[in-house]
């Protein structure tokens, strides 16, 4: 399940990607459903990189079902505990091992652009291809996270397992 | 173009009318009702399937995946009126597009801008191409592309035209059931009216009221055809009543008519016998009157003394008025009775006029009255009845005289124009005793008189004046008077005017007395029943020295007639055994070899009726002279047809009239002579080319010229008192001035002769000057 950060074409870097990043996380959570969805309030979503703060903050009071979009900054991984989606950077590559752990019964959705992601227990991958983001899904596990992606989504993925 | 008007074509063409606008009123209604919907239906599937497309290309659009919303945009493939389908980012670039290949349409920029920037919920236009759509894509409120759809309408008008058809069929079948239906509803109509009308015809056709309609099916027209068939026996009934009472009064008529005609007969026959009475009456009490005017007029010729000879003459006088009154109360009686015949006949009025007055002139003479004719503008021909016409101026006169004690007696012709008319008016003045006003009033009443003293003093019936007043009425003339008591009185009357352009026969002017001077002896036939009318004529005869041979009836008389030629033949009309009208013509149909085939005959009757004289002259006689008359009368007529009367009348004018050169020359004085010489040379010298101007005229048919010559020869030989020329010279100039030449070869005869004496006297008179 590793993935070297040697791989990864560094196009996290430019600004702008960030925000596409940040966009598209704001639209997989239009597409997805959380268990005791009505009961939320808001729907928070996560980073920790100081470098996507920016990005995520001009998603920050958008809607999705007329619910409030919160962006919040991660330090530890025990502050997820409280996220709708988390999105991982490759340049937090090593807290994955025990991100997984601790979101791993929890109904958290979980995005990054780290290579091989999906097959190591993540459930959106997003990579680029000829100057284009395009993600994987791992189905089973958003199912046994008792998460649900609309097929408006699934459609779109280029691979889903 | 009859059909237009017939009932048939005009429920037809109504009642089709009717139906045609209905259905079509229907028809745009549903037509326009539907395709309203379809478009309402097409528009609102057009927006459903857009809002699909919308849901389920918002993913791709927002992970900016164009296979994927391409792959979507192609399911439209299915639905072909769907032309063209394109995807929009929020920067109105073209994200995915789906375009049907045939179809080349441009989209406007305006209406992708419009949703973007305006964020409508959906923009549909509608053009040639077809209907737009465009619908914003909004993912959890915020917008972020459009979706662009073209919809051809192809199905929309397939719709349409199916739907079309449907309706177009549907509108010939109702246009065509709605037509049968009127077919039979119109022959519902027309064939009661047509059997009905064809009954009508039969009957106006046949004169047939037994005819009848036949009934019909539908309620009213039985009814109207019972109507009528009850109207039609009515009539029948008042045709049966009407032969009936026709017949009846045909019958009622008849038996009228019969005994009108009875009553007419009856009534024809009283008149006949009336009429027969009078002319019984007028022959019998004339020829006793006869017998005393005669005796009396033979009792003067003898020498008688002068008691005797004034008894005679106041016999004669008695006589004579008991004759007049007898004449007047007989026209009087006819008059009354319309039994007055006019005549017609050409008058030449100068020549009758003059001797009007000249007959009156003796009665004027004696009583010392002056007495003067004057003629304006009378020269002329007129037609008229003289006889009528000279009775009443006769009695006119006779009045004027008769009661002017001094003075004179004037009358006056002259024509002139009055109420579209021209007339012939005559006046009659005197100065004598006139009428009061309010005698003034019934003067021409019969019976009437100034006065009954007039009566005692003057004489006469007073029948005179009504008597000229029923002429002047049968001649459709007007008269009246005027007068002021001792003024003296003005009698007029006026005839209408009926001017004779031929020239007319000459009544024979009245010659002066005759000299009862012994004729040559020849012998005169008197046939004449009554004794003393025998002796009366022979007398007289005898005395105008004529030998007289007596028969008394027309039996002796034709007999006589075969055997004896005679000069004059004297008929009676009343004679036993042959009447005087069988014996002239059996005198006249006796041919060639009977000797009196030529000889005059004059008839003598007492009976003043029209159709005496007629039927005398019908069967030959001459002349006819009325019972009784004087010897003047008797010597007049025989004189006449014996050749004598005409040298008498000729002798009486001179052919110079001495009076007018001695005029002449006791007006100039001492140059009389000479200048009377030189008038008469001067005539001598123009008036033969006078003559030759009449005769060139004449010779080439040149009226105006003989007219103008004749014109100067009359007045230059009045001027001079060669009368005689002067008078045929007026008589050439009026045949010329009426272009009657073939008449005046005659004339030029008498004109040369009469040229040839006048110009032997006056070269006479020149050389006694």
């Amino acid at each position: 399940m590793g993935v070297s950060g040697g791989s990864v074409v560094a196009v996290a870097e430019a600004p702008d990607s960030r925000s596409l990043i940040a966009a598209l996380n704001y639209n997989f959570a239009k597409y997805a459903h959380w268990p005791r969805d009505e009961e939320q309030q808001s729907i928070h979503l996560c980073f920790f990189t100081e470098r996507f703060k920016q990005s995520f903050a001009g998603l920050q009071d958008k809607a999705i079902f007329n619910k409030p979009v919160k962006v919040r900054q991660l330090s530890q991984i025990e502050q997820s505990r409280d996220c709708h989606l988390v999105y991982i950077d490759r340049s937090e590559r090593s807290l994955l091992r025990r991100l997984f752990l601790f979101l791993q019964d929890k109904p958290v959705l979980t995005v990054s652009d780290i290579t091989g992601f999906s097959d190591e227990g993540g459930m959106i991958e997003i990579f680029r291809v000829n100057n284009k983001f395009r993600f994987k899904v791992n189905q089973s596990r958003i199912e046994s996270a008792r998460l649900k992606m609309s097929s408006q989504v699934l459609k779109l993925a280029v691979e889903v397992k | 173009m009859k059909w237009i008007k017939t009932l048939k074509f005009r429920l037809m063409f109504t009642m089709m009318a009717l139906v045609l606008l209905t259905i079509l009123i229907i028809t745009m209604s549903i037509v326009s009702n539907q395709r309203q919907a379809i478009e309402a239906q097409a528009r609102q599937e057009l927006t459903a399937l857009g809002r699909l497309l919308v849901t389920n290309s918002l993913s791709s659009l927002l992970f900016n995946d164009e296979e994927s919303a391409r792959q979507t945009l192609l399911s439209l493939q299915v639905r072909p009126d769907i032309n063209r389908a394109v995807i929009f980012d929020e920067n109105a670039r073209r994200f995915a597009e789906f375009q049907d290949q045939t179809v080349q349409t441009q989209i406007d920029p305006a209406w992708i801008n419009t949703v973007l920037q305006q964020d409508r919920p959906q923009l549909v236009r509608e053009n040639k191409a077809g209907l737009h759509l465009v619908l914003p894509m909004i993912s959890h409120g915020e917008l972020i592309g459009a979706l662009y759809l073209l919809d051809d309408r192809t199905s929309l008008n397939t719709q349409m035209t199916a739907f079309y058809r449907v309706v177009t069929i549907t509108v010939v079948i109702a246009f065509f059931a709605s037509l049968l239906a009127m077919l039979w509803l119109i022959s519902l109509f027309i064939m009661p009216v047509n059997q009905l009308l064809e009954t009508i015809r039969a009957i106006t056709l046949h004169k047939d009221y037994r005819r009848r309609a036949p009934a019909a099916s539908t309620l009213e027209f039985n009814q109207l055809t019972d109507s009528f068939n009850q109207m039609i026996s009515e009539i029948e009934h008042r045709g049966e009543q009407l032969e009936q009472a026709n017949s009846e009064l045909e019958q009622r008529v008849k038996a009228r008519t019969e005994a009108l005609e009875t009553a007419l007969a009856l009534a024809n026959e009283a008149n006949q016998a009336k009429a027969e009475f009078l002319a019984v009456m007028s022959h019998e009490v004339r020829t006793p009157l006869n017998g005393v005017i005669g005796f009396a007029e033979l009792l003067k010729l003898n020498q008688l003394d002068n008691d005797s000879r004034e008894t005679v003459e106041l016999l004669n006088d008695s006589a004579q008025a008991l004759l007049a009154l007898l004449n007047q109360i007989l026209d009087f009686s006819k008059l009354d009775a319309d039994k007055i015949e006019l005549e017609q006949q050409g008058i030449e009025l100068a020549t009758f006029m003059r001797s009007v007055v000249e007959t009156n002139r003796a009665k004027a003479d004696r009583k010392g009255l002056a007495m003067d004719l004057k003629l304006q503008d009378s020269d002329c021909t007129v037609m008229g009845d003289a006889l009528r016409l000279r009775q009443i101026l006769n009695n006119l006169i006779d009045n004027a005289i008769k009661f002017t004690d001094k003075g004179r007696v004037d009358i006056d012709v002259f024509t002139h124009h009055s109420d579209g008319e021209d007339w012939l008016s005559f006046e009659v003045s005197d100065t004598g005793s006139g009428i009061s006003p309010s005698k003034l009033k019934q003067i021409f009443s019969p019976f009437a008189q100034a006065d009954s003293s007039v009566t005692r003093k003057y004489g006469g019936t007073g029948l005179g004046l009504a008597i000229c007043a029923q002429l002047i009425k049968l001649m459709k003339g007007h008269y009246g008077v005027k007068s002021e008591e001792n003024q003296g009185s003005l009698f007029w009357f006026k005839l209408p005017l009926q001017k004779l352009e031929a020239p007319s026969v000459t009544p024979k002017p009245l010659p002066l007395p005759t000299e009862t001077t012994a004729a040559s002896g020849e012998l005169i036939l008197l046939a004449e029943d009554n004794e003393i009318n025998q002796s009366v004529a022979e007398g007289m005869l005898r005395n105008l020295g004529y030998e007289v041979e007596i028969v008394s009836n027309g039996m002796e008389a034709v007999s006589c007639c075969m055997q004896h030629q005679y000069a004059l033949i004297l008929m009676d009309y009343h004679m036993p055994q042959l009447g005087g009208i069988d014996a002239t013509r059996q005198i006249r149909d006796s041919g060639e070899q009977g000797p009196n085939q030529r000889t005059p005959i004059v008839a003598l009757t007492a009976d003043v009726q029209r159709h005496v004289e007629n039927q005398f002259r019908h069967a030959g006689a001459n002349d006819l002279l009325i019972k009784p008359f004087k010897l003047e009368q008797l010597s007049r007529v025989v004189n006449q047809w014996l050749k004598r009367g005409n040298d008498n009348a000729q002798t009486a004018v001179p052919v110079i009239d001495d009076t007018v050169l001695e005029d002449i020359r006791q007006m100039s004085g001492d140059q009389a002579s000479s200048l009377i010489g030189n008038i008469v040379e001067l005539y001598l010298q123009k008036s033969p080319d006078l003559i030759a101007d009449i005769h060139q005229g004449a010779r080439q048919g040149d009226a105006e010229q003989l007219f103008r010559a004749a014109h100067a020869l009359k007045s230059s030989s009045a001027n001079i008192g060669a009368v005689r020329v002067s008078e045929v010279a007026r008589q050439l100039e009026k045949l010329g001035r009426e272009n009657l030449l073939e008449h005046v070869h005659p004339h030029l005869d008498v004109l040369r002769e009469q040229y040839e004496q006048a110009t032997v006297m006056l070269k006479a008179r020149l050389r006694e000057a």
